[in-house]
């Protein structure tokens, strides 16, 4: 039991009404499958929610501890290779792929922290191919540029390469990163909420001087922004929480503005408390 | 019957784990996700989109979810942000076209849906005599099964804040319980 059962218990008559609000209010089945339907279409729904952040951190140091691995081994085999009379043309493309592997360490972290090897499941995976041969990259890859040392068209298969064979690392990740480009509308709406978050957070902290720094940090980095009317109403309430002079006139301007916001009730009753407060004090 | 008096008691049951894939995820949140759509004014007709985009963009922010946060406080303003989006394109298109709201189908008992739809209208009308705050609280508690640690974070005030709102709202709504039980018994005499 918790807490909050302790303070009021309902009977149950009242917890069937509430049953019922949940039953007519509950998502239809129908609308359930369809939804999720469009998201199997769209992405792939094994992508996993990353772990706490002291596992993202041991993730991480694996996925780095690895990527140095790759790196060294790509090395050993890059001089090897030039030992035995590579065209120069195939050193070029070790390198670039061996280069591109610690930079794909944090894509590596961020898809794997989300994918780990061994949990990359889901209830109904769509196409994931690789989500499971993460563990096979420094097999396979070395077989994959062996047969095309010779080759004659080395570069451009090299390419290709790095793109269908060692991809367990180096496409995996990128192909779940694909739809959330950070230049999309939506990662950029995540960000901004993320954003409004820290001044919350500060304000729940009781920081109202870091929130007003968070609410400035906003403003610059989003003066268009879709959550606008929520920092400014923020804005309000660390204010009034600051007892700033013009913290009223600013929470009466906001309210002023968005007199539909259902906000507002939320900025006059962090400036009624300060009011009350003041006409408390001596 | 021993199915909806288990709703009754616990409407969806946060999990102590947490979820492992978008899957799972959609699987445990996708009902609030939806909830939270519709209170905050999506229309039928619109919610299917609303729900997509959002998970969309769970599915994209999904490696930033530190867990530092409640994943529902999280689901919460990520719905909130997608639907103020929606709103505005929304606003736009109404300008050109008069949208009609299709009601939702599906009525196989419509003696039980009357008493349902009685049941829900008697909450909502009880919702609606709550202020904004306790409004905000009482829906997440009792309809949507949040923890008060939950919806502490959800409304951005501190615990003994959420307690005491959550504390008067159930009082209040007992007592409008109370009357409606009085009133029926009046009506039989």
């Amino acid at each position: 039991m918790s807490a909050r059962d302790d303070d009021v218990a309902l009977d149950d008559d009242a917890r069937e009404l509430l049953a019922a609000m949940r039953e007519e209010t509950a998502m239809p089945p129908d609308l359930h499958d369809r939804v999720w339907a469009r998201l199997e279409e769209a992405v792939s729904p094994a992508v996993v929610v990353p772990a706490s952040p002291w596992r993202r951190v041991a993730i991480v140091g694996v996925a780095a501890a690895a990527a140095i691995l790759l790196v060294a081994g790509l090395w050993d085999r890059q001089a090897a290779t030039a030992t035995k009379g590579e065209t120069a043309r195939d050193q070029a493309a070790y390198g670039r792929e061996g280069a591109l592997e610690p930079a794909e360490a944090t894509a590596g972290e961020r898809s794997d922290s989300g994918a780990p090897r061994d949990q990359a499941i889901a209830p109904q995976p769509s196409a994931t191919p690789g989500a499971t041969n993460a563990g096979s990259v420094g097999g396979d890859a070395p077989g994959v540029t062996n047969e095309r040392a010779g080759s004659e068209h080395a570069a451009r298969e090299h390419d290709e390469a790095s793109t269908a064979a060692t991809p367990a690392r180096a496409t995996k990740p990128r192909a779940a990163r694909e739809p959330g480009g950070d230049a999309t509308p939506a990662s950029t709406l995540a960000q901004e909420i993320a954003a409004i978050e820290k001044i919350r957070a500060a304000l729940l902290a009781d920081a109202p001087d870091r929130a007003l720094d968070h609410v400035r940090a906003h403003a610059r980095r989003f003066p268009d922004g879709a959550l606008v009317q929520e920092r400014e109403a923020l804005r309000a309430v660390a204010l009034c929480a600051t007892g700033d002079g013009g913290a009223k006139a600013k929470a009466d301007a906001f309210i002023a503005a968005h007199p539909q916001s259902p906000l507002v009730s939320k900025v006059r009753a962090a400036c009624a408390d300060l009011a009350a407060a003041e006409d408390e004090s001596p | 019957v021993s199915d909806l008096h288990d709703r009754a008691r616990a409407p969806t049951p946060p999990a102590d784990d947490p979820p492992t894939t978008l899957a799972d995820l959609y699987a445990r949140y996708a009902g609030f996700v939806y909830r939270v759509a519709r209170r905050l004014g999506v229309a039928d007709s619109a919610v299917e989109d609303v729900m997509h985009e959002v998970f969309l963009v769970v599915h994209r922010r999904l490696p930033e979810y530190d867990g530092r946060a409640a994943m529902s406080t999280w689901l919460f303003h990520l719905t909130r942000g997608v639907v103020s989006n929606h709103r505005r394109s929304r606003a736009r298109e109404a300008r050109r076209l008069s949208l009609v709201d299709a009601d939702r189908p599906s009525v196989p008992d419509p003696e039980a849906l009357t008493r349902r739809q009685r049941a829900a209208e008697f909450v909502r009308s009880f919702m609606q005599t709550l202020d904004d705050d306790q409004r905000l609280v009482f829906e997440l508690a009792e309809i949507d099964g949040l923890s008060v640690p939950e919806i502490a974070e959800i409304a951005g005030v501190g615990l003994n804040t959420a307690y005491s709102r959550l504390r008067l709202a159930r009082k209040r709504f007992q007592r409008a319980v109370h009357e409606l039980r009085a009133g029926d018994r009046r009506g039989a005499r």
